[in-house]
């Protein structure tokens, strides 16, 4: 059995292979030029960071491994297809596992076996994972304006639970008398939660619905920052009452989470349907972030930076929906 | 023979049930036809017998070792020709490539296997799956609507091709709305509804006057509104 196991993994590595040279090559060279160059400095800066190997750590590596594992998504049809041939739905989880354990490997050779090991257990329970039911209960969220997406829709339960947790912890942090906790949970749970639904995936169907590029940039922004003052305002209000001293900074990470949602928003459809591509590009744009803020001239370079993402944003849906009444006619 | 038996299957999904106590029973050398309104349970029957996924009751698969499967969608992998993705179709079920075969089969179907099968048309990419299929050479067929996508004359050909596989003694279920040309090559056919399945070997054509029927009397009392 373990022989055919192996036979079946270097099939699908052979396959995989063959897909990403040929992928590769279609890339424009500045495209790949810059990639490398941004794996280069991503693995550099993973080399020097040092962190202690406690269970602690190990236990938020598996953790970590396990999420991003979690968000490696394949179509229906993909899994039927793999589940015809034997183990070769948990050799492609494998592989694909594996391959997100390379930054932990950079991080502490410990951490990336500890990864390795989560990565076979996370593929061989996913690929036994029954397929999701055809029809599915939608219940209504109430973190969600009416007429949301359906990758909206989508996070229908996570979002709930992350906002009872967030709840939790700023709770907590009063009650420890730790502004710190309550702050980073407030400000980056929030933001987490929300890029997590916005980076959901959708099928191109959901652009093409829109007539035009106004359409679709008007509704889009608007249930952004909606679902975002839904989720957040409730969390704000408690945060004013029991840290009221710090009024102003809670407004102001109120403010940066929206513009960060916005940006989120903008990068995914500038790029879109190139989800990998928005998955590099997005941390890249956190950094642009964080080295502006450090500087006087963030203040001129932020609208500029966004007056820029606009224009790519706004060039891609025409170029989507152009492309659809062309196959129209 | 390879016989496969259903006793007492159970399926839902969640609180939406799809088939209740169903008991069917089949033989090899025979083309099973299963027709049924949308979203009535024909592919959630195939995937059961396919063993996909899960149920509750006992399929019984006799003498049957591989099953080969034909999705009403079928999925390509991106940047993959056509004849690439048979070798691995083949590879992973453990098969031979049998060259003199594959080109007598596409004679058949015609299909560009040197092109990249992510730029085929849907009809096209069901002929490469099914291509694959034949060529493994499984003990079941079950072909989840093989028609849809299909030009006339790869529509016929396929209804011969499958006639043919029936007398060298291939064992075969196809799943369609297209109820004249499941009548005319089907041995038995299986009527997916109301959450269970009733299969007819006699008089099949019957069916197709019945729910003629059916319909005309609905539109006549819809239009006396």
């Amino acid at each position: 059995m373990s022989s055919f196991i192996y036979k079946q993994i270097l099939l699908i590595f052979r396959l995989k292979r063959t897909i990403f040279i040929r992928l590769l090559k279609q890339m424009p060279l500045p495209y790949i030029a810059f990639l490398f160059v941004l794996a280069t400095v991503l693995s550099y800066i993973l080399l020097k960071i040092d962190v202690p190997t406690m269970w602690k750590s190990l236990l938020t590596v598996a953790v970590a491994h396990t999420f991003l594992c979690s968000q490696v998504q394949y179509r229906s049809e993909k899994v039927w297809l793999l589940k015809q041939y034997s183990y070769l739905l948990f050799c492609s989880y494998t592989i694909d596992f594996v391959l997100i354990t390379i930054p932990f490997f950079l991080l502490n050779p410990i951490f990336g076996i500890t990864a390795c090991v989560t990565a076979i257990f996370y593929a061989a329970f996913r690929s036994l994972l029954l397929q999701k039911p055809k029809i599915s209960i939608v219940v209504p969220s109430p973190f969600f304006v009416k007429s949301s997406f359906l990758w909206h829709a989508q996070m229908r339960y996570l979002i709930p639970c992350a906002w009872i947790l967030i709840l939790i912890f700023v709770i907590i942090g009063h009650l420890n008398d730790n502004t710190n906790l309550a702050f980073v949970v407030f400000g980056g749970g929030t933001f987490l939660a929300c890029v997590a639904t916005i980076f959901q995936s959708e099928k191109l169907d959901f652009i093409q619905i829109y007539t035009d590029e106004k359409q679709f940039i008007k509704r889009t922004i608007i249930e952004t920052v909606l679902n975002t003052i839904i989720f957040m305002l409730p969390l704000a209000m408690v945060m004013i009452f029991l840290f009221p001293d710090n009024q102003w900074i809670i407004l102001l990470v109120f403010a940066s989470v929206i513009l960060l949602n916005i940006n989120a928003l903008w990068i995914k459809y500038a790029f879109f349907p190139a989800q990998s591509l928005v998955l590099v590009l997005f941390p890249v744009s956190l950094v642009f972030f964080g080295a502006l803020a450090t500087t006087i001239y963030g203040l001129v370079l932020l609208p500029i930076y966004y007056a820029f993402l606009f224009r790519f944003y706004k060039k891609n849906i025409r170029k989507i929906l152009m492309n659809d009444e062309r196959i129209d006619n | 023979m390879r016989e496969l038996t259903i006793k007492d299957l159970y399926k839902s999904y969640g609180s939406i049930s799809i088939l209740e106590n169903v008991n069917l029973h089949y033989f090899s050398g025979t083309i099973n036809g299963l027709i049924g309104s949308n979203g009535a349970g024909k592919s959630t029957l195939l995937n059961c017998i396919a063993g996909y996924i899960d149920y509750r009751g006992t399929i019984e698969r006799k003498h049957i070792e591989s099953v080969g499967l034909l999705t009403a969608n079928p999925y390509i992998f991106p940047r993959v020709t056509g004849h690439e993705f048979i070798r691995f179709a083949l590879s992973a079920k453990n098969r031979k490539e049998d060259t003199a075969r594959l080109y007598q089969l596409n004679a058949l179907f015609e299909l560009p296997l040197n092109r990249f099968a992510d730029e085929y048309s849907v009809g096209m990419l069901k002929k490469l799956h099914l291509l694959a299929l034949l060529l493994q050479d499984n003990d079941l067929l079950l072909l989840d609507e093989p028609f849809n996508g299909l030009d006339i004359l790869s529509s016929a050909y396929l209804s011969e091709l499958l006639l043919e596989l029936k007398r060298q003694g291939a064992f075969i279920f196809v799943s369609s709305h297209n109820i004249s040309q499941l009548i005319k090559i089907s041995d038995t056919l299986t009527l997916v509804e109301n959450d269970t399945a009733v299969m007819k070997s006699d008089s099949l054509t019957s069916i197709e006057k019945e729910i003629e029927e059916n319909a005309k009397s609905k539109v006549k009392k819809m239009l006396k509104k």
